[in-house]
């Protein structure tokens, strides 16, 4: 695309938006849009080959944004009119990249784009015109994908995709990785097997519990914008292939672990799983209890991998779990207090709806006890006292950010609060590896130093000292 | 100016080309995107169920279901009961969110009562109430409709349930059929 301002109509025709494409090194690279958010690349216009169902017709291009985190959600829209700009761009970008104008100012120049608002006439990028979508007569050429009827066929092609969609694979991957640092922190005997089998069982069991509530879930998801376009919402499967793939998923899970790892672990897999799909799921829309029940949800898989590696729980794990159930009150409250309005309509008991002053206060506690634990924790013998001061600026930074939405709460301090919380919590588990306790026990050297000898063995960087913390 | 008469220009183009006869028409690219349609196709030519666009009052998109020849009474079962629970759905969300946008228009109403009329700022803007006030807005709503949403969350899992069970002894038997046709 060329530079220009384009003013881009929704799919729905609700909002419009103005928007200025710049072209650098003959490359599109940013595309700045007016109005209430930050500047944001639109995916489709930078990587035109990867423009996947859409139709490359003789019709309107549809563009797609990129859904900058999971909770904004992605918009379409299609190009409505396009006026050129010259080389000076200085007097329509403004003066900082985050300061944007208000969307009721117009561009400098032409205020006659603002005028034709009713009826838009639709331009399409390669120069062949196209029919408006205001059509009483829809043209199926001009219309985007989501707005077709589509044949209820199973693209098998497709079915590896929609299986990490309905396990939510990103959030089982994080659960893993929480599950990777209750193995590490566990002081028994690290075995690399065993820890593969122990997280491919804790993979799977996420992914079966993910899957059963997305089956649950179908009308409530498509009341928000954030999950309207899952995989069963759009039926794209049929709720009992999602079932038979949960079932799979979960059996083959819990299998693994009972046989290959650990009974205990297997129990708390099955345990975690009932009370994921049969408890926190129902219970969204009956009480802000929920909230403390998802927590403990997200506290078990590092109790998982603890057990998998020692075969019983010590101090050190419920120190582990701990901090992750506390974890997950400053990071869901801040991420619901966005969505209260979706969460309102769609009939969700949360927090942030019913009592505002219960979220923020709980997620400040939270963030506090977070804070406590980890100076406490060398007195369980699970890290040295290094820990304790590490962790230390880490923890008050988060804790400032949960001061600050404790004490004035709107949009912006739940988006930092709620950013924060994603490197935080990687941060604070590297802290806690790099300061276990048996990696400086004198006695304890052989069995640790293998598997740490083995992680490190994969990493390309140069190694770092261990022994010299 | 130049955009006007571009647009202006533009449209008499697609004018014109629409009217060019038939023959010379460029061939649809929805031909070869099988599976998409702008209409779901009559029932002779449908292979499987075709799902719609979400219905803007209920946010639901609705499925066709497909009514095979050969359709045992299991299989008739299970699509009045998926057709059944679509539209009990489609009634209670269009209907709710039809009261929630009434609600919602009634509160912002009193609000700028409360604000003595003064609906439109300086720049033309509409004025909106800030979050806090949509917040207790959306806190009533909640506590409200909660009696209601319960129990239609019960009456849901029932339904889903059983289509799940349903569908699961449909599949079966179709294999098992198959099987033994393949013998």
């Amino acid at each position: 695309m060329r530079s220009a301002v384009y003013m881009l109509q929704q799919r729905a025709g609700v909002a419009a938006l103005k928007v200025v494409v710049l072209q650098q090194g003959g490359r599109t690279t940013c595309v700045w849009r007016t109005g209430d958010a930050p500047a944001r690349c639109l995916d489709t216009w930078n990587k035109p080959w990867a423009r996947r169902g859409q139709l490359q017709a003789s019709g309107v291009r549809w563009y797609t944004s990129k859904a900058s985190s999971s909770i904004t959600p992605k918009r379409t829209y299609k190009a409505v009119s396009r006026e050129r700009i010259g080389p000076d761009h200085s007097r329509i970008l403004p003066a900082s990249a985050s300061v944007l104008t208000s969307s009721t100012e117009p561009l400098q120049g032409n205020s006659r784009q603002e005028t034709d608002h009713n009826k838009p006439t639709t331009i399409a990028e390669d120069g062949v015109p196209a029919t408006g979508v205001d059509d009483v007569d829809a043209d199926p050429e001009v219309l985007p994908p989501n707005q077709l009827w589509r044949e209820q066929k199973l693209d098998l092609s497709k079915l590896l995709g929609y299986y990490m969609k309905l396990s939510k694979i990103r959030l089982t991957g994080l659960v893993v990785i929480s599950a990777v640092g209750g193995y590490y922190m566990a002081p028994g005997s690290h075995d690399f097997s065993t820890f593969l089998l122990a997280m491919t069982g804790t993979g799977l069991t996420s992914c079966a519990a993910n899957t059963i509530n997305q089956v649950f879930e179908v009308p409530f998801d498509s009341q928000m914008d954030r999950t309207r376009n899952r995989v069963l919402v759009r039926g794209l499967l049929s709720p009992l292939h999602a079932v038979g793939f949960a079932a799979v998923a979960g059996s083959t899970g819990t299998l693994l672990l009972y046989n290959w790892v650990n009974p205990l672990t297997a129990a708390l897999g099955v345990g975690n799983l009932a009370l994921y799909t049969l408890l926190y799921t129902p219970m969204k829309r009956m009480s802000i209890a929920n909230t403390w029940v998802g927590s403990l949800v997200g506290a078990i898989p590092p109790l998982m991998g603890w057990a998998a590696c020692t075969g019983q729980l010590e101090a050190g794990a419920w120190v582990v779990a701990g901090i992750l159930y506390s974890w997950q009150f400053p990071h869901f409250n801040a991420l619901s207090w966005r969505l209260r309005p979706d969460y309102s309509r769609a009939g969700y008991c949360m927090m942030s709806v019913t009592n505002p002053n219960l979220c923020r206060r709980v997620a400040l506690r939270h963030c506090l006890l977070i804070t406590s634990v980890c100076s406490l924790a060398p007195l369980t013998n699970l890290t040295t006292w290094a820990f304790a001061f590490n962790s230390l600026p880490l923890n008050l930074y988060f804790t400032y950010l949960g001061w600050k939405f404790y004490e004035d709460a709107n949009n912006q301090s739940a988006r930092r609060l709620f950013m924060a919380s994603l490197w935080h919590l990687p941060t604070l588990l590297l802290c806690m590896f790099i300061c276990k306790k048996s990696l400086h026990d004198k006695d304890k050297q052989d069995n640790i130093k293998v598997f740490t000898d083995f992680l490190v063995g994969f990493h390309p960087f140069p190694v770092l000292p261990f022994h010299r913390l | 100016m130049m955009i006007r008469t571009f647009c202006t220009g533009r449209n008499a183009y697609a004018a014109a080309m629409k009217a060019r006869p038939a023959g010379r028409r460029k061939v649809k690219a929805k031909a070869s995107v099988p599976g998409l349609a702008a209409q779901p196709p009559p029932q002779s030519q449908m292979a499987h169920d075709w799902i719609g666009p979400a219905d803007p009052s209920s946010n639901l998109r609705p499925i066709k279901f497909r009514v095979s020849a050969g359709e045992s009474s299991a299989e008739e079962r299970l699509r009045q009961l998926r057709a059944e629970t679509q539209k009990w759905n489609q009634a209670f969300w269009s209907d709710h969110n039809q009261q929630f946008n009434k609600e919602k228009a009634d509160f912002i109403r009193t609000w700028l009562e409360k604000e003595d009329f003064n609906s439109v700022r300086t720049d033309g803007s509409k004025r909106m109430p800030p979050a806090e006030d949509m917040s207790e807005f959306y806190r009533t709503f909640l506590t409200e409709h909660q009696p209601s949403q319960l129990q239609y969350q019960r009456e849901w899992y029932k339904r889903n349930l059983y289509i799940i069970y349903l569908s699961f002894r449909v599949k079966m038997s179709r294999l098992v059929s198959r099987a033994l046709m393949r013998r």
